[in-house]
């Protein structure tokens, strides 16, 4: 491409992302050849969700909450009720919480099996969609049938626990409404077991794609757990020395609003630009010493090195963790026994809790503040898209100088790659993309 | 088991406005008692249509359809048809009913007879009704899916 001529300007425009969740554009513009601003856009309406939540029973907040987003309804489940229980200072006995555990492994497979394969994988291998790549081969056809039997499989688990497959109604504050047979999840085990074999297959097909050299020097943040790989426990913690209780989340990160969007944005307080990573990523390179030896043993295998500062070997980290999550699920099948009561009771009272879990994507925050009868007062989500955007702006910024030299059509697709890096959940963000570059 | 057999009926849906539009299909075939003879499957997007979808038997498949000017129209299709690709785009983290389609058929796992129904629908705002002229084509899309399922019924003895 020629060299602009002085106060020239370029627009580049994709009207849509594609194989993201929601709907949001990206605006790059250039003066001279030059990138000069970055602005995720994000016009998804607003939802309003903390507004309406306020004035309702906090028994009805885990309903309300899951319906955000339809991929990780069970995150917003689980955020809540380990808030509101943190108000009454409940403490789930282990079988309960062994319970949300297995839940929560369901919605990472079906979310990571998703991202990886329908969302992710044509990136590295130049498809415009899990289609094109399915049609290319009889090799991919089968990676991709294979992902979708492993879908079906996480789909099982959301079921046989959460009452059904897409937003969920078995969990309540305090456990569930009902606990499952062990017949019920008994049944899932062959199944689960092929699926934990599949995973770790795709591990293996995972590390060979080619992955771009884009090095960054993060601040990764994600829950950690003494014990074991972090999913609704732990304390939040970063690979810059963050280690704080999750009612200490507000004193150590903000939202604020920015006009090219109708999602707010979170950044770290403090000094730096508040930029910060989470998700999958995040979660392993914090958390790698956690995995069972399967887990290690796949990671070990791919010869990557870990931890990774590269965004692109996310979809290595989340096939890892999908076969962390088959491996937890069967474990925890295998030592299920009923719970003497599928809940807890959880006294309604005035308070105000906290509670951080790991979404499929990353850390989802809530807080709430209710009253004596045990009513929302005030509420408030923040999604794991939301912390990640300020850290996709920068990754574009540092991507932007490439794109000068690429006609449109390439510019577009390699900043939307880029954001593919983080599986963005825009619905969720606006409780957040379209993307154009504009030159100047 | 026959090669018509089993027969699937699903529709694609959301709760906004007329795309809704499907879901009051499989309510009305359910309490017209298809679920004895066929599996009724009321889903969000493309990528649980296919989830549903395992290469046997018959799919017969409704969905709303992007506005034309000629709300509560009903076009009947069989796979494979160009068409298909009008059918209303699921979540950006999802697939098109029509895309979905074309993946099982790559992997193997298109039903041998596909038939669909699309009903064209004029607002698909989140949370809103069901518009008159929409509504109004519900039955006739129900006696339409009831009569290809009797159909099917009927030849798949001789399909066997």
């Amino acid at each position: 491409m020629d060299t602009p001529a002085p106060g020239t300007t370029r627009t580049i425009t994709v009207q849509a992302l594609a194989r993201v969740e929601g709907e949001g554009a990206l605006t790059v513009r250039l003066r001279d050849g030059r990138v000069e601003a970055v602005e995720l856009r994000i016009y998804e309406p607003p939802r309003f969700y903390e507004a309406f939540l306020r004035g309702r029973a906090a028994a009805e907040v885990p309903d309300i909450t899951a319906r955000i987003c339809g991929i990780c309804p069970v995150a917003y489940q689980m955020s809540s009720v380990h808030a509101i229980e943190a108000i009454s200072g409940v403490v789930l006995p282990p079988d309960l919480r062994a319970l949300r555990r297995l839940l929560y492994c369901g919605e990472w497979i079906e979310s990571h099996v998703l991202h990886v394969h329908m969302l992710h994988a044509p990136d590295f291998l130049g498809y415009e969609s899990a289609i094109a790549m399915a049609q290319a081969s009889p090799a991919l056809a089968d990676v991709v049938r294979r992902a979708l039997r492993m879908k079906k499989a996480g789909n099982a688990i959301v079921k046989a626990v959460g009452g059904r497959e897409v937003h969920p109604v078995n969990v309540r504050v305090g456990g569930f409404y009902r606990a499952p047979r062990r017949d019920e999840l008994g049944a899932l085990l062959d199944e689960l077991r092929w699926a934990r074999d599949a995973a770790v297959e795709t591990v293996r097909w995972a590390a060979t794609l080619p992955f771009p050299d884009f090095d960054h020097d993060y601040e990764f943040v994600a829950l950690r757990h003494p014990d074991e790989y972090p999913m609704n426990e732990g304390r939040v913690a970063s690979s810059r020395g963050l280690d704080v209780a999750q009612h200490e989340y507000p004193d150590h990160f903000e939202e604020y609003q920015v006009q090219h969007s109708n999602a707010l944005q979170a950044r770290r307080r403090g000094p730096g630009d508040g930029a910060f990573f989470a998700g999958p990523l995040a979660r392993w390179n914090l958390n790698r010493d956690r995995v069972p030896p399967l887990v290690a043993d796949a990671a070990r295998a791919t010869g990557l090195p870990f931890p990774s500062r590269n965004p692109y070997v996310g979809i290595v980290v989340r096939s890892l963790e999908v076969v962390l999550a088959f491996d937890e699920a069967v474990r925890l099948i295998d030592a299920y026994e009923p719970p003497a009561a599928p809940a807890v009771e959880v006294p309604p009272r005035a308070g105000v809790g906290h509670a951080v879990t790991e979404a499929p994507r990353g850390l989802l925050y809530h807080r709430y503040e209710t009253d004596d009868a045990g009513r929302v007062v005030t509420a408030t989500i923040v999604p794991p898209t939301s912390q990640n955007q300020l850290q996709m702006e920068r990754d574009l910024l540092r991507v932007a100088p490439q794109m000068v030299a690429l006609a449109d059509g390439d510019a577009a697709l390699l900043a939307e790659k880029v954001i593919r890096n983080y599986d963005p959940c825009i619905s969720c963000a606006t409780h957040f993309l379209k993307l154009s570059v504009e030159g100047r | 088991m026959n090669g018509l057999r089993p027969v699937r009926i699903v529709g694609v849906g959301s709760p906004n406005g007329d795309d809704a539009v499907a879901w009051d299909v499989i309510k009305e075939a359910l309490e017209a008692g298809c679920g004895a003879d066929a599996e009724l499957h009321a889903v969000e997007g493309g990528q649980r249509l296919l989830e549903v979808l395992d290469g046997r038997g018959s799919l017969l498949l409704i969905d709303a359809v992007a506005p034309a000017g000629t709300p509560g129209a009903v076009r009947r299709f069989t796979w494979p048809d160009a068409r298909l690709e009008t059918l209303r785009p699921g979540s950006t983290h999802d697939m098109r009913p029509g895309e979905a389609l074309a993946l099982a058929a790559t992997l193997g796992l298109l039903p041998g007879r596909v038939v669909v129904w699309g009903v064209e629908g004029a607002c698909f705002e989140p949370g809103a009704d069901l518009t008159p002229a929409v509504a109004a084509a519900v039955p006739a899309v129900a006696r339409a899916v009831r009569e290809e399922l009797a159909a099917i019924l009927d030849e798949g003895d001789d399909r066997a």
